[in-house]
């Protein structure tokens, strides 16, 4: 079946693939936006899970595709259909508004992926020569663990396909939130990025996702966008509050104030249950009094002076690499096929490659926000922060 | 549950003489095996041991002024100091973690990686097959550690056995 979508265009699933689609647990996403709360300052972002995780598909399958023409070593029957499935799943687990409800849940949606494709299993068709249940090696290689996972290479490789800093989810929901916010500076060049991955091997023979050089361009493009989204929209301040307002309120809307671990009742909830009863989105008392870089010594002032009578928020992002020591985006020059880190080949790169995202705000109520602006602006000139 | 906070204790506690950013994942790894409630998932990926759950936490106690993170390094602040004095365990308790941390900081990246890695082969065998089954599936477990860390021996398999058994309480 084709199923055309704003980014992608046309887009084919396999008649197994329809079963899992057109499932209770699939069709459920179509009622959880995929932004929570953003929606309120951006209102063309009411876009759902559902067509993200059929544009993660799609993402997958580009990917693989390319990896496999630049690096037909890499080619292996099957991949391709597991890799799909996993893109297709990935997001079952989520709760109603997304990312905005973590706090209401015990569960990491990581974590319920494991009881939701049990619960699938009879909608989840894949043929593979493993000695486990499809759903089993479906979650096995999306979480990254599990013995005929660690048996075999070729699978943590395909892992990254999916969790790595150049994945199908994140070039989806990139491109896919930023249209929807109506912001241009989510755009990358997603074309010539994925036509560029290839396949880099480290000294033990470990393979990994790479890129050649001519998508060096793309993948600087991917990384700036990657700033802007979550400087702009993912850690906006009005979604920040909302955020905070609405899991106070779901608290007294829920059974003990948190999500059902139990499968079938958490599956039973989608963001329609509950946008009408909530009363957050339309009744937000504060306001932003301020919004600066994170710095510490700034924060242990206002909150020793002010900290009962304001609300502080500090969220933090890293866009590429934590650090020295973590994993890293490896580029192969297509001429003489030498490899080298992405920041050594790219200045771009460089500048960005350890930035994080990192704020300090405070939010005070409306009818003493000026007030309270003032008294932060006093304590912070008195001691020259 | 061993200490009001086993999550914030164990990471403050092997962060006091500095650690590579690399090793925590280990580390912490191998502390939930003795007993510490933390419920962290880890994943094996291209690039090593990693838990999306440690690095959010990492940010959280570094935002909140427990510990800065320099040049690929975790290290206490003074605040983070005095938070981690303040915690309060039993003379055994005590012991206990401190002959783990104090074995754990001997161990390289690799060795450390090693570690892991054999429980987490071991775990996932006897999940499958059953305590009974893991004799049977020696031949299976070692060629996985194999093809899965660097400079296999079965001298280091053989220790690796012996630790895990003794940070799990079971020796």
């Amino acid at each position: 079946m084709i199923i055309r979508d704003q980014i992608h265009g046309d887009m084919e699933f396999s008649d197994a693939e329809m079963k899992l689609i057109t499932s209770r647990s699939f069709e459920r996403l179509r009622y959880i936006k995929q932004l929570g709360f953003v929606e309120t300052t951006f209102p063309g972002a009411s876009h759902n899970r559902y067509q993200h995780s059929l544009g993660v598909c799609q993402c997958v399958t580009d990917m693989y595709n390319a990896v496999v023409k630049n690096y037909p070593d890499f080619y292996r029957e099957g991949d391709l259909e597991l890799l799909r499935m996993m893109a297709l799943v990935h997001d079952l687990g989520h709760s109603p508004f997304s990312h905005a409800s973590e706090a209401l849940s015990d569960i990491a949606h990581e974590d319920r992926l494991g009881d939701i494709l049990q619960y699938e299993a009879k909608n989840i068709i894949l043929a593979h020569d493993y000695d486990i249940d499809s759903w089993d090696l479906i979650e096995q290689v999306y979480n990254g663990n599990g013995i005929t996972y660690l048996s075999d290479p070729h699978l943590i490789t395909l892992h990254s396909f999916m969790d790595f800093f150049i994945d199908a989810d994140k070039m989806d929901y990139l491109e896919r939130d930023s249209i929807n916010c109506g912001v241009s500076y989510g755009k990358f060049d997603r074309q010539g990025l994925i036509r560029n991955l290839t396949i880099v091997k480290d000294e033990t023979g470990i393979e990994t996702i790479g890129i050649l050089s001519s998508g060096i361009q793309a993948l600087e493009s991917f990384l700036l966008a990657r700033y802007y989204m979550f400087s702009h929209i993912y850690t906006n301040p009005i979604e920040r509050i909302q955020r905070y307002l609405f899991v106070k309120e779901m608290q007294t809307l829920l059974r003990g104030g948190k999500y059902p671990n139990d499968i079938k009742q958490f599956l039973q909830l989608d963001d329609t249950k509950f946008a009408r009863k909530l009363k957050s989105p339309y009744n937000n008392p504060y306001v932003c009094i301020y919004d600066d870089e994170f710095n510490l010594d700034t924060k242990h002032l206002i909150d020793r002076k002010l900290g009962r009578i304001v609300l502080c928020d500090t969220p933090m992002k890293s866009i590429f690499r934590k650090d020295e020591s973590d994993a890293n985006i490896y580029i192969v020059n297509n001429i003489t096929g030498q490899v080298k880190p992405c920041a050594e080949v790219s200045p771009i790169i460089k500048g960005v490659e350890f930035a994080s995202v990192h704020k300090l705000r405070y939010y005070a109520e409306k009818n003493v926000a000026n007030e309270i602006g003032q008294e932060i602006l006093k304590v912070l000139r008195s001691t020259k922060l | 549950m061993i200490t009001s906070n086993d999550k914030l204790f164990c990471i403050l506690a092997s962060c006091e003489k500095h650690i590579a950013v690399n090793n925590l994942s280990s580390y912490m790894y191998l502390f939930q095996l003795a007993g510490y409630d933390f419920n962290f998932k880890f994943k094996i990926q291209s690039s090593g041991l990693r838990s999306s759950f440690l690095n959010n936490y990492l940010d959280t106690l570094d935002n909140e002024g427990y510990i800065v993170i320099d040049d690929s390094c975790i290290k206490l602040t003074k605040y983070g100091k005095t938070t981690l004095d303040d915690f309060i365990l039993s003379l055994d308790e005590l012991e206990r973690f401190e002959k783990i941390l104090n074995t754990l900081n001997n161990f390289d990246k690799d060795e450390l990686y090693f570690l892991v890695i054999v429980d987490m082969v071991i775990s996932e065998v006897r999940k499958k097959s059953g305590v009974e089954g893991l004799a049977s599936e020696k031949n299976k477990i070692t060629s996985l550690v194999k093809s899965l860390t660097k400079d296999y021996t079965d001298e280091d398999f053989d220790a690796s056995i012996k630790f895990l058994r003794m940070i799990k309480g079971d020796i």
